[in-house]
């Protein structure tokens, strides 16, 4: 508990040595934390919430779906804010290279190659484009069972509810950001739904992510 | 995550943890084999390595060269190789390693192998059948993971190939076990060789390459050849008061040495022979090829074959065989008196199996002959626009790459291209041997007798099989074909090898018969405007010879690497300081790689590599369509201006239009299809000296949106595997749908626009 509060002390100590060193033009008080409100959701949304790692200059926001049990192969959403007030944080891949813009909750497990167990999907893209963030994680969907000239038949990936978090996202706080609502505006979301060897066209479906409100303090 | 190993046990065999094997004796090279295990720790390898011996090749000097294989925990080890030397006086020379060091992996339980091989079905096209596949584990780098092919399609533009293509993320790691897999299927009427390195635990394919190196009692017999007239070959009566069958048991005196362990070919003795390939079903006859049999051992009737209207068993299909019989003892002699190498291609006399009569992979007729290290194997086509490829050149460049694979092994990027020019410069040795010596003695001549042919017709590839005596290749110059190019740049490894091998063909034409100061003739270059003078073609061949088999060990090295190893072996064979060693510096510089005898570097021009890439060639960088991406900027040597000017092309492959250039950025259009776009960049100092690099831009809005973003991987995912819903296109412009490839060339895409 001590060690947090000494933490939250720093920003504090260095706007002090800023205005010490001698900057007399009068300026809005830059913001200093991120507070986010959880949407409210019925069971059948998909949502953005606030994940406990959070702190007050890094919002970690989850993706978590429906809690009424429907599964899915992946999901992936396109995600608008205002880039002169946050920025889109970082996460390491699943290679452990720092450099992905999502972490992967766990949720879609695919089958190795072997089709022996389960492996996190390879299909995961993060990126960014202006003020937009782009992010998926989804199944390779050769979900048919396989057997050829030699060994057993070996069985696809399976479907997975997606009640827990799917993956995360995270807002850094920018040093110049001013108080005030920041937008957060959902601009695309798109799930694999379970039964894509019935789904006649194969196509993805829009899912409803509820997104909450965040406010800069 | 819970991992749910379902594995079955296999034991990794271990031959014990020194580095010493059995049967060491007091030989010359036991004992460089024992002083070399001394020295292995100063080389970086650590207890668990050892060290292989191959078999010795002795020099005309009298020194003895051995590669060795490493191996680690008793397997081997990819692409780890050391060249031992000891001189005539039996004193050890300082060795050349290319050796794969810090491995450090422990003991596991791997994948089954049957496992393994339906990993290696499910990613073969679903074809005819599929030979026996042997698997064998090794440690396997993952920087070699990954790897594109390129082909240009029928129109000219450059295309992945999905067959020989994989992306998969570079693993963390630097070493993992894996399986080495040779796969031989039947496609349509031929037959297709791909190689796979699959991931010994995890069942990743790793790596995957086309099989095919492409060109294109001993009794006399008479064969009735096409292009060498009535000729004498060596065959062998199967049983007393038997047939006779286009077996050369004189040459090759071991038996097929049967690399996979699959006991192909059933009917296999010792004795190099020529048969058909056989396409009735299994199990009738396993080893899908027919022998040529005949009772009076006289063979073939000289005419052409012609693809589906003549019998591949019958008198003119004998023909071609004759011929291919005829180019492979010739070319093994010319290896045994010209070179000293008495024992053919595995330099022990091992029996190759020659196929003639191969169809296409759509079973038509093939334009192309081919050798399958993996197999031991060559095979020849009838030709389309051209005869049968069983001439003597081609035999020869097919026989060589079979040399090379025992020898320097160059594969990959500019040393493919390497490997082919290694092929065509002996096929044209051959020649002057064959037809200017008779193919007697240990002298190449300069010219040829019998029949007199000009030096334009002789340094070139193919002429014969072609009706209107056009070669395929010309060595002197090659962009005589209006493709390949006549000096190197950065970037000519994009090429396929048959077009990047030009210049090495060019920098030995070069070195045997000089370079002309007149700017318009073909024999000039531009990057040695004052000329040269050759060697002639016995030395020039043996200088070549000699670096390749003794002084080039990194089965990788690229034209720089090759110039290195060339002087170095005209210096030992002839002295430092002599014109022979100025020879070679002055013909690599003239094929614009390093500085001539006495003059300075020259300006170079390279691109760096893409960060992270997961191609083997990592300077492709791929773009989804629309979203700008930032080139690398080159990095300009030797140049007091570091400048550059850049440019669309470089390479001579059909430009897809729109593609935007400017500053270093480039912007794909909307594409249908996945195309290449060669980006060149030339120095403003000398503009002879530029690098190329390549943008792969890809269509990736696969859910039609008119935009790129990630819900487009889950679209394409929805598509691979399954039927090709995938709507505007698929990624390469595959027949076979969305594929691994794909996926990979998008994850790649994405993040070199959105997450560089
Ligand atoms: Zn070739």
């Amino acid at each position: 508990m001590k060690r947090l509060s000494l933490l939250l002390a720093f920003p504090v100590l260095a706007l002090v040595l800023g205005c010490t060193a001698g900057n007399s033009t009068p300026q809005a008080p830059a913001a200093q934390a991120m507070t986010y409100t959880d949407p409210v959701t019925t069971p059948s949304d998909w949502k953005l919430v606030k994940d406990p790692s959070s702190t007050p200059t890094r919002l970690v926001l989850d993706l978590v779906g429906p809690s009424d049990g429907t599964r899915y192969r992946g999901a992936g959403f396109t995600l608008r804010t205002d880039t002169t007030q946050v920025h889109y944080g970082r996460f390491p891949d699943y290679l452990g290279n720092p450099t992905a813009y999502h972490g992967d909750g766990g949720v879609f497990l695919d089958r190795d190659a072997t089709g022996s167990w389960d492996v996190a999907p390879r299909l995961q893209a993060s990126g960014i484009k202006g003020d937009r963030l782009m992010v998926g994680i989804f199944q390779d969907t050769d979900d048919q069972a396989w057997s050829l000239a030699w060994g057993s038949p070996i069985d696809g990936a399976k479907a997975r509810t997606c009640s827990t978090v799917v993956l995360r996202i995270a807002l850094e706080l920018d040093a110049s950001a001013h108080p005030g609502t920041v937008a957060l505006e959902l601009l695309k979301a798109r799930a694999i739904p379970e039964n894509v060897g019935t789904v006649v066209d194969r196509k993805m479906v829009a899912i409803p992510v509820k997104v909450g409100v965040l406010d800069l303090k | 995550m819970a991992k749910n190993r379902r594995l079955h046990a296999l034991p990794l065999l271990l031959t014990g943890t020194c580095l010493l094997v059995a049967g060491e004796g007091s030989s010359p090279t036991a004992r460089l084999t024992q002083a070399l295990r001394a020295q292995a720790p100063a080389m970086g390898l650590g207890m668990l390595d050892g060290l292989r011996p191959g078999a010795p090749f002795r020099d005309r000097a009298g020194a003895t060269h051995v590669r060795y294989q490493q191996t680690y925990r008793g397997v081997d080890v990819y692409e780890g190789v050391l060249l031992g030397h000891l001189d005539a006086a039996g004193r050890m020379a300082a060795p050349d390693p290319a050796l794969q060091t810090g491995i450090d992996l422990a003991p596991a339980t791997l994948l089954p192998e049957d496992r393994i091989r339906s990993i290696v079905a499910r990613d073969l096209p679903a074809e005819g059948r599929t030979w026996p596949m042997a698997c064998k584990v090794i440690v396997f780098p993952t920087r070699f993971q990954g790897g594109i092919t390129w082909r240009r399609d029928a129109r000219g533009y450059l295309k992945v190939d999905p067959r020989f293509s994989v992306g998969t993320p570079r693993r963390p790691e630097e070493y993992r076990w894996a399986y080495r897999v040779s796969a031989m299927q039947a496609v349509a009427g031929g037959l297709q060789a791909t190689e796979y390195v699959v991931d010994g635990l995890s069942g990743e394919i790793l790596r995957k390459w086309d099989g095919f190196q492409h060109g294109s009692a001993s009794a006399q017999g008479t064969g009735y050849s096409q292009y060498n007239g009535t000729v004498a070959i060596d065959t062998t009566q199967e049983a007393e008061g038997g047939p006779y069958s286009l077996r050369d048991s004189l040459r090759a005196t071991k038996p097929y040495p049967d690399p996979q362990g699959t006991g192909w070919p059933e009917w296999g003795g010792v004795g190099f022979q020529t048969v058909a390939l056989d396409l009735s079903p299994l199990p009738a006859n396993p080893s899908g090829t027919l022998p040529y049999l005949e009772a009076q051992n006289v063979w073939g009737d000289g005419g052409r074959f012609h693809w589906g209207l003549d019998d591949p068993m019958g008198v003119r299909g004998e023909t071609a065989a004759v011929d291919a019989h005829f180019a492979l003892g010739r070319t093994w002699d010319y290896y045994a008196d010209v070179l000293g190498r008495t024992g053919g291609i595995d330099g022990e006399g091992g029996s190759p199996i020659s196929i003639v009569h191969m169809p296409d992979a759509d079973g038509s007729a093939w334009d192309n002959a081919s050798w399958s290290p993996a197999w031991f194997v060559m095979m020849y086509g009838d030709g389309a626009a051209n005869g049968s490829l069983t001439c003597l050149d081609i035999a020869a460049h097919e026989m060589s790459h079979g040399v090379m694979s025992y020898t320097a092994g160059l594969n990959t990027g500019e040393a493919q291209g390497l490997n082919e020019a290694n092929s065509d410069i002996h096929a044209t040795m051959v020649k002057f041997y064959l037809w200017g010596a008779g193919g007697k003695g240990a002298v190449v001549p300069d010219a040829t007798t019998d029949p007199v042919l000009p030096d334009a017709e002789l340094w070139s590839l193919g002429a014969q099989a072609s009706p209107t005596g056009t070669p395929t290749r010309w060595l002197y110059r090659p962009s005589k074909d209006g493709l390949s190019p006549d000096a190197w740049f950065d970037g000519i490894a994009l090429e396929d090898p048959h077009f990047s091998m030009g210049p090495a063909s060019r920098a030995f034409y070069f070195l045997s018969r000089g370079a002309s100061a007149d700017p318009a003739q073909d024999t000039a270059s531009a990057y040695l405007p004052a000329g040269m003078a050759g060697l002639g073609n016995d030395k020039a061949i043996r200088i070549w010879y000699h670096g390749m088999a003794t002084k080039v060990a990194d089965p990788h090295t690229d034209y720089r690497g090759l110039r290195v190893a060339m002087v170095a072996a005209a210096e030992e064979l002839y002295g430092a300081g002599g014109p022979e060693a100025a020879a070679v510096r002055n013909a690599f510089a003239a094929i614009n790689v390093g500085a001539p005898q006495g003059g300075k570097e020259p300006v170079q021009v390279v691109f760096p590599e893409v960060p992270h890439s997961p191609f083997v060639y990592p300077k492709v960088l791929v773009a989804p369509a629309l979203e700008p991406v930032k080139l690398p900027v080159p990095r300009v040597a030797n140049a007091a201006d570091t400048g550059v000017e850049w440019s669309l092309g470089g390479l001579n492959v059909l430009v897809a239009s729109g593609g935007h250039l400017q500053d270093g950025w480039f912007t794909a259009p909307m594409v249908s299809e996945g195309y290449g776009w060669p980006v060149k960049a030339a120095s403003h100092e000398d503009p002879r000296r530029f690098a190329v690099d390549m943008v792969f831009g890809v269509g990736m809005d696969c859910d039609s949106d008119t935009e790129t973003d990630a819900c487009d991987l889950g679209a394409l995912a929805l598509a691979n595997g399954g039927v090709n819903v995938y709507p505007a296109a698929n990624l390469y412009g595959s027949a076979r749908g969305v594929d691994d490839i794909c996926l990979e060339l998008f994850l790649e895409g994405f993040r070199n626009a959105f997450n560089p």
